[in-house]
């Protein structure tokens, strides 16, 4: 048996995060269909992918029919960075069909295609917007050409040139027995969704012949560089490689040290790498203070972070040595402003800034922060994408640090608003108790996965130093109640007695 | 006058000839009309550049009413550029040349207005860089 197969080359598109959804880039001379509302990013992304691929010795012909003006549509794509004008007339270029389309004939149509394809040889064929040669092909009632024929003969037409070609159109719809569907190597979807006032763009590939693309609705961003997709994170280092190239090493047998004199020996000796550690209190408890020693600590020692931080808060407001190692570049700050965030969206900013770092410290500040930065459509799925997100991030060694606003309640023993608790290895709870009229905090290792650890509740105290933990509070019980009540006297010097 | 940033004139000096004569300049019109159109009607269509045309015509026209002759005729043929080469043969040497430079001007500097200067030289610059009326010339003959 000859088992020789046809070799599929794949290219890399050039729009950030669009070949991995594709399966692993777009497959050469496939045909494609990119459909959506108008407004959707179909005109956006041809573009971006052609400026990418094209080079003198891959030209690409862009057809313009019906649709935009051309005059307009140049007027606003060069707008994006992508677009080279130095590349027009030289491996880009641009044929108007409004001519030979209006005739509403569609074998005049072919014939001018084939005569630029024949000319000019292109390796990519974009016709913008498909959807104008359908309705052109109605109106006059074509006896000559049916579209189902114009389209067959024009994807025999575009493989045999070995060009890669792709049809843009608007109001397709998924029940639409249009024939393009059929012929079509490829089917990408570009979607608006609004909830409340938020509008998210999503990318569906319903079909990519030849390979395994990622299934599901995936969100993208339209900025001055053009189309950024976010795909699901990858889950394990072997994906992270396969997608992003071979990683850089961390050790995996070691612990972390925290940064904070006496919580080590309460972790059983640090924070195991590679490890998610879940730091939940009340409003003003420490949980940022105590993710900045980690991450200050982490530089002590030659390392480097990331942090995503949600709260609104200027990087002076974390301290001036947090805010210095931010400036040196030796902790990276995820952007978190875009409005409508997705958590793919932040996952892939966190990967990538972990990447160009070598980091393997990261800090999330906190969950509630995160939750309110997503669009209303992605909160419902919080949980889920979290769970993605974090182990993502364990997977590629990084060790994590998740804060988590939790309300006092007294009544029951909570660590997560969110039922995150299970997502990670480690947890450490802050509470708030009653001693002598005043607000005591207290801290203590609620959880080490496979490993033992203290599991007595400390008092500490924030001062300007940062978090300094003192002895086990002894002597008291119903410490989690809020009130403890004393079995014995109290060493008064644990205690913050200060009034500030 | 129009600031020629685009080596409008020299081109029309290089095309003309020595010997200024308003005729030849009409038919020098038509000659560089026929490169732009080259230039552009692969990239924005017939109807594109005609509307451009159009617009030039009504900008120059202020400062050069003779014009309307190629204003009207073209709105009466329904065909770009009809009727442009007999308003400028009908006027001086001088005045016809300036005349059609300042169109061409006011069509590259609306082109530009629309898609930029690297775009719009990226397209036309070859048209004002081109030595002779060429081509378009002999065909005609």
């Amino acid at each position: 048996m000859n088992t020789a197969k046809a070799i599929i080359n794949r290219l890399a598109t050039g729009v950030p995060g669009l070949d991995d959804v594709f399966g692993g880039g777009l497959p050469e001379l496939s045909f494609n269909l990119i459909a959506g509302p108008p407004g959707s990013g179909k005109t956006t992304l041809a573009h971006q992918l052609m400026f990418a691929l094209a080079t003198a010795d891959r030209p690409a012909l862009y057809f313009t029919v019906l649709g935009e003006p051309p005059l307009k549509m140049l007027r606003y794509q060069q707008q994006f960075n992508f677009f080279d004008s130095e590349k027009l007339n030289q491996s880009i270029y641009f044929i108007n069909l409004g001519e030979e389309t209006a005739t509403g004939d569609l074998k005049k149509v072919l014939a001018r295609m084939v005569e630029e394809v024949e000319s000019r040889g292109p390796s990519m064929v974009f016709v913008d917007s498909f959807r104008s040669v359908i309705l052109a092909s109605e109106t006059d009632g074509n006896i000559f050409l049916t579209l189902q024929q114009f389209i067959q003969q024009l994807g025999t037409l575009m493989t045999s040139w070995q060009a890669t070609m792709f049809l843009l159109g608007e109001y397709f719809s998924e029940n639409d027995p249009s024939p393009v569907f059929t012929v079509a190597d490829g089917l990408i979807w570009l979607r608006q969704s609004v909830q409340s006032n938020s509008m998210v763009r999503k990318m569906e590939v319903m079909k990519m012949r030849g390979q395994s693309s990622l299934p599901g609705l995936h969100t993208f961003r339209i900025t001055n560089d053009g189309i950024s997709v976010y795909s699901p994170p990858p889950v394990s280092a072997r994906d992270v490689e396969m997608r992003h190239g071979p990683s850089f090493t961390i050790p995996t047998d070691t612990r972390m040290p925290m940064g904070v004199v006496g919580l080590d020996e309460m972790m059983g000796g640090g924070l195991p790498r590679g490890y998610s550690l879940l730091v939940a209190g009340p409003s003003g408890s420490g949980k940022s203070i105590l993710a900045c020693a980690f991450l200050a600590e982490g530089a002590r020692l030659g390392e480097t972070g990331v942090i995503a931080a949600f709260e609104q808060r200027s990087n002076l407001s974390r301290g001036i040595e947090i805010a210095t190692l931010i400036a040196d570049d030796r902790i990276g700050v995820v952007d978190t402003l875009s409005p409508s965030l997705s958590v793919d969206e932040i996952s892939m900013l966190l990967i990538s800034e972990i990447r160009r770092l070598k980091a393997s410290r990261v800090v999330i500040d906190s969950l509630s922060g995160f939750e309110l930065a997503l669009a209303p459509t992605f909160r419902d799925d919080f949980r889920e994408s979290l769970s993605r997100l974090v182990s993502a991030l364990t997977g590629i060694g990084v060790t994590v640090l998740m804060t988590s606003e939790l309300e006092d309640r007294y009544n029951e023993l909570r660590f997560s608003p969110y039922g995150t608790a299970f997502l990670t290895d480690a947890i450490i709870v802050q509470r708030y108790i009653e001693v002598d009229s005043r607000l005591q905090r207290v801290m203590a290792v609620v959880k080490i996965r496979a490993s033992a650890h203290s599991s007595a509740l400390h008092l500490f105290r924030i001062d300007d130093e940062g978090i300094k933990i003192g002895e086990m509070l002894a002597g008291y019980e119903g410490l989690l109640g809020g009130r403890p009540t004393r079995r014995q006297p109290l060493d008064r010097a644990l205690l913050d007695t200060s009034d500030g | 006058m129009q600031i020629d940033k685009y080596g409008i004139t020299a081109m029309l000096a290089r095309r003309t000839g020595e010997d200024l004569d308003a005729e030849k300049i009409g038919s020098t019109a038509l000659f560089v009309w026929s490169d732009l159109d080259e230039a552009l009607l692969p990239i924005i269509g017939r109807s594109g550049v005609a509307v451009l045309y159009k617009r030039s015509l009504q900008i120059t026209l202020g400062a050069y009413p003779c014009l309307i002759y190629a204003y009207d005729e073209a709105e009466r043929a329904g065909k770009a550029h009809a009727g442009l080469d007999i308003a400028l043969s009908q006027q001086t040497s001088e005045h016809a040349l300036e005349a059609l430079s300042a169109l061409l001007i006011a069509f590259h500097e609306l082109l530009t207005y629309l898609i930029g200067s690297s775009l719009s030289e990226r397209l036309i610059q070859s048209v004002w860089d081109k030595p002779t009326n060429g081509d378009a010339e002999r065909k005609s003959e």
